[in-house]
């Protein structure tokens, strides 16, 4: 009886959370997926949405904007999501060595993923900024350039600039997790394998590197996730352009949804943006789940 | 014990929700406005809040991008929120918004007589095609050419008359001034690919002749829309526009000529006012202001006049409509433009002792003769593709012939929906 009271008092308290779930993910999402198939735009929003099946779909295939973000989204998900990988656990290795440094290198590491997106894109605004920027004016002191760089208004300047710093703000978050990732790994394996001759870097990635598997998988996963939908970033540096050129798919969703009105065929686009995101998570858990069968 | 916990902590939920309404009698609404000038909108509400005691205005600034502006407003009127009760709205939106149901008319607000004491070229954009009333002009923007006027003395020059004479006078004081080891840019101005190049694009193009659209047809395809564009690469090219120019929004500009960095920028009255501003600019002493230079076709400069409406879902309508008259009226605009330095878009205001000896005095036949954009519901997706296209006329990517071509044949697309 006390075990069915606290049961029926389980669900009573998750309600709240339901209710919240229901209100701001399920009806959204649901309503977002009805959109996507209609005709929905402010200026014809009082005729409210009509239905015109994959319309949208197909408008989206020819749509050359549409694969310039694509493509931008993916390429800049990949390139940063390796380096942001790669960079992550070369910082968590500092930090996981015993001494003086470490300390330090743990606070140091943590203060760009403190800053806010938003305020961590307007400061590289400052640096990037081409007749006044820090940058420019570093590299023309130096004599590495002679002229100024346009860093966020060249198109592939503007690719680079997003990229590094995005790296800038996103490896503290990576390294953390690389760090939790390292202290799983039993030091009585890496101890049997110094005893065996093993040398530094062949106990990395032979013992290392296999048990840590699991959890770097899901936290690429996150990351490449969240690095699909690059959006603040962006929209503070660059805000899309040159010719928008470093338009994330995001980015044109919402200018397609909110600045032109096209609430149909932005619809469209989130639907998108979501089975892509979708797949990237299915495709990692697969990963995950043949790792943790081995 | 622990029941009567968990009631009192309901309770004090369910209170703390209610405790949201207000107590005193004031009835408040909220202005959604753009970011202060030199304290014009305080200085307008407060005018107001004097003579309306029982009404209380909250002011909230939007950011300082247009298209962000507007997003802010879309999202609050999708979803018929009355949060923002007032707003102010750039001339390029009242067709989408008042197709989209989003404005409170404002029929009865205004007699036939109060209406004529607006300036007339300016007032068609606030209403729809039935002649209901949506929108008041708060207050009118022209493009201002400000310069140095220490620069000119120096090397004996007018300020130019055309963009020739302009692109002839920033290589001479460049060069001289490079020798001197003082590098300074030419000219300086808001290209970023965003509206505010729209607008520059827009007088280039009108300079030369260009016409945007009869007859339902974009014209923009013309020799004269390409010599407009034309002249922007030739800036570009032969280095008189400002390095950074292409990454700039009207703030950034200032930023660079506030510094004394620039010869010329094209701006907004309001920029005049900041650069003769000692806390604000190391130039304020020698700083000068005209009309924009002519092309082959002579001088225009777009409207950037920005209109009030109400939130057609207000719960404070009577409230609201008051507020948005007044700011609209002689001592709103008086209030708010002798300190913003913006135009006032009734012609008596000029006349104030508030505006004696200032530029908005000097400014009045410009601000007669400010050109509108192209008012469409698609506003948004044309200024775009002008944008766009400028930007790649200005870089180099695309040449004036190219680039009119494609945003004559996008834009044709967009007006036959």
């Amino acid at each position: 009886m006390h075990n069915k009271q606290r049961l029926i008092f389980g669900y009573i308290a998750l309600i709240p959370a339901i209710i919240v779930f229901c209100v701001f993910i399920v009806y959204p999402v649901i309503n977002t997926f009805y959109l996507s198939f209609c005709n929905y735009r402010t200026q014809t929003i009082r005729q409210g949405p009509q239905w015109i099946g994959f319309a949208n779909y197909a408008q989206m295939f020819s749509d050359d904007k549409m694969w310039t973000a694509l493509k931008f989204t993916v390429l800049f998900t990949l390139i940063s999501v390796v380096l942001e990988s790669v960079l992550g656990m070369l910082c968590a290795l500092i930090m996981n060595r015993q001494g003086k440094t470490r300390a330090l290198v743990c606070a140091m590491i943590l203060i760009p993923w403190c800053i806010p997106t938003v305020v961590s894109g307007l400061m590289w605004n400052y640096i990037f900024a081409e007749s006044y920027g820090v940058l420019n004016y570093l590299l023309q002191l130096t004599g590495l350039t002679s002229g100024a760089v346009r860093w966020l208004t060249d198109s592939n300047y503007a690719f680079l600039s997003i990229l590094i710093s995005d790296v800038w703000k996103t490896v503290p978050y990576m390294s953390l997790l690389m760090l939790s990732a390292l202290k799983t790994v039993d030091a009585s394996f890496l101890e049997a394998a110094q005893i065996d001759g093993a040398n530094k870097v062949q106990s990395f990635f032979k013992i290392s590197m296999p048990c840590m598997k699991p959890i770097i998988i899901v936290a690429v996963m996150f990351r490449t996730i969240q690095s699909f939908r690059i959006y603040d970033l962006i929209r503070v540096l660059t805000n899309g352009g040159p010719q928008g050129k470093t338009t994330s798919l995001t980015i044109y969703t919402i200018t397609q949804y909110t600045t032109y009105g096209n609430m149909g065929y932005g619809a469209a686009l989130a639907v998108l943006t979501f089975i892509i995101s979708m797949i990237i998570a299915v495709c990692f858990q697969d990963g995950v789940k043949s790792k943790l069968e081995v | 014990m622990k029941r009567f916990l968990s009631i009192l902590l309901c309770l004090m939920m369910v209170l703390s929700f209610a405790s949201v309404v207000h107590a005193d009698d004031k009835t408040t609404i909220t202005f959604y406005c753009n970011p202060s000038k030199n304290g014009g909108v305080e200085a307008a509400v407060a005018a107001f809040e004097a003579a309306n005691p029982n009404i209380h205005v909250e002011i909230v600034e939007f950011s300082s991008d247009t298209n962000q502006k507007k997003t802010t407003l879309s999202s609050i009127f999708q979803a018929q929120d009355d949060s923002a009760d007032v707003f102010m709205m750039d001339c390029t939106w009242p067709d989408e918004f008042i197709s989209a149901g989003w404005l409170l008319p404002l029929d009865g607000l205004y007699t036939e007589e109060e209406l004529a004491e607006f300036i007339p070229g300016i007032m068609d954009i606030c209403f729809d095609s039935n002649g209901t009333m949506y929108a008041i002009p708060e207050y009118l923007n022209a493009g201002v050419l400000v310069y140095r006027k220490d620069l000119l003395e120096k090397y004996n020059y007018e300020p130019a008359k055309t963009w020739e004479e302009l692109i002839e006078q920033c290589k001479v004081i460049q060069e001289g001034e490079a020798k001197e080891g003082k590098p300074l840019s030419g000219f300086t101005s808001a290209w970023l690919e965003y509206e505010g190049l729209t607008c520059c694009a827009f007088e280039f193009m009108w300079d030369y002749g260009a016409k945007f659209a009869a007859d339902g047809k974009c014209t923009l395809d013309s020799a004269e829309a390409q010599q407009g564009l034309a002249i922007m690469r030739r800036m570009v090219e032969e280095g008189v526009t400002d390095a950074g120019i292409r990454g700039y929004k009207w703030a950034d500009s200032q930023a660079i000529f506030n510094a004394g960095s620039a010869i010329y920028m094209r701006d907004w009255p309001s920029a005049y006012k900041n650069a003769i501003n000692p806390e604000k600019s190391s130039v304020s002493d020698s700083v000068g202001v005209t009309v924009l230079p002519s092309g082959t076709a002579g001088s225009f400069t777009t409207n950037g006049g920005w209109y009030i409406a109400v939130n057609a879902f207000t719960s404070h309508a009577e409230e609201a409509k008051t507020f948005a008259k007044f700011i609209c009226g002689y001592e709103g605009q008086v209030a708010y433009s002798s300190k913003s330095g913006d135009l006032p878009t009734r012609p008596a205001t000029y006349n104030d002792p508030a505006f004696e000896g200032t530029m908005t005095a000097q400014l009045y036949d410009i601000a007669l003769t400010t050109t509108s954009r192209p008012s469409s519901a698609y506003y948004s997706e044309i200024s775009a593709e002008i944008y766009t296209n400028a930007a790649l006329v200005a870089d180099g990517t695309k040449t004036p012939e190219q680039a009119t071509a494609d945003m004559t044949a996008n834009i044709q697309a967009i007006l036959d929906r």
